[in-house]
């Protein structure tokens, strides 16, 4: 009864570890859109964006500085998120236009801030995508 | 995240996936390989190190592409097992080269055979001379089994075998290949006390034209 039981057991096991191993790897490796989400104040990227672009519209050049600021720290407590569930370009791009973005709010271009800010809105949609 | 942590952890995920599909691919050796199921193995393999060190994907696209080529191996494993004639279309059958000590040129060109392979192959089995060789059939594996002819004092011949019942399904092109028909075929069965052709896995005409038949029954007689 007993060795039965065993047998049953690890032919059981035989298949549901691998198959439940498999599905994590699957979640896992998809979670890159949940990942991304806000987790507190720290990693608000859309709520980052959202201010960063209410102050260039009111060309408030100061307060544009401090929230790329923010909007740099969020996005680099995601990157370590989503590492596995992107792609190392994207994040690259990324990072690549919010440098842009910081050229022209120093440069006080409001045309180009706002051009780079909504790259990276769509940037930050299509991550971890 | 450094990208060296990255790919140790993407190489991680890789080895387990492919450790898993391994192992549900099951025990074939790499000589049993058809040239399909070597090309597969190539496929996952380079769908595997992508997986690892292509940074510039993402590895949700690779390991699908890993597990899709695995699985598909697996189905037509699983389909080949259940019909013979999907088995012979995914890793061919085995040709006969030399019939009774003659090379038959027509099932070489077809299956692009050259003499100087078939010369290398019974090589390799230690056959210098063509006259040695009754059968020499080349395997789906590309590997040549050789029949050396035997010293009969009557004269006899022996034929390749040939399997006429497998799962319980008459294979009636074979049968009629080996010169045999179905009324023969029962009347033998009957005789080796076989009641159903379902209780047969497999039947075959032995070189000297005697029937060997397995059941499903393998409790010792």
């Amino acid at each position: 009864m007993w060795i039965r039981m065993m047998t049953a057991l690890r032919r059981w096991l035989g298949w549901v570890l691998p198959a439940a191993v498999l599905l994590i790897f699957a979640v896992t490796l998809n979670a890159g859109t949940y990942l991304k989400r806000p987790m507190g104040r720290h990693d608000d990227v859309p709520g980052a964006l959202s201010h960063l672009e209410q102050a260039i519209m009111s060309e408030r050049w100061t307060e544009s500085g401090a929230a790329h600021a923010t909007l740099s720290s969020a996005i680099a407590a995601v990157r370590r998120r989503i590492a596995l569930a992107s792609e190392r370009s994207e994040l690259q791009r990324f990072e690549e236009t919010l440098g842009m973005l910081d050229g022209s709010l120093k440069a006080r271009d409001k045309a180009s801030a706002l051009q780079h800010l909504a790259l990276l809105k769509l940037l930050y949609k299509e991550l971890g995508h | 995240m450094s990208p060296t942590a990255l790919v140790f952890l993407r190489g991680v995920i890789s080895f387990v996936t492919l450790l898993i599909l391994a192992r549900a691919l099951g025990k074939q050796q790499l000589s049993q390989l058809s040239f399909f199921e070597y090309i597969t193995g190539i496929t996952i393999g380079s769908l595997a190190a992508s997986l690892t060190v292509d940074l510039n994907s993402r590895a949700w696209l690779p390991w699908v592409g890993l597990v899709t080529w695995a699985g598909l191996t697996l189905a037509t494993q699983l389909l080949a097992l259940r019909s013979r004639n999907v088995a012979s279309f995914l890793a061919g059958e085995p040709v006969v080269i030399i019939h009774h000590g003659r090379i038959l040129e027509d099932n070489m060109r077809r299956n692009r055979y050259r003499f100087e392979e078939l010369f290398m192959q019974l090589r390799m089995q230690g056959i210098f001379d063509l006259s040695e060789v009754e059968f020499a059939v080349l395997e789906t594996t590309g590997q040549l089994s050789v029949m050396r002819r035997s010293a009969d004092p009557f004269g006899h011949r022996p034929n390749l075998p040939v399997t006429v019942v497998q799962e319980g399904k008459i294979l009636h092109d074979k049968l009629a290949e080996s010169g045999r028909d179905e009324d023969w075929l029962q009347e033998s069965l009957r005789r080796k006390g076989v009641r159903a052709l379902s209780d047969i896995t497999v039947a075959v005409i032995e070189p000297k034209g005697d029937l060997y038949v397995d059941t499903y029954d393998d409790r010792p007689s």
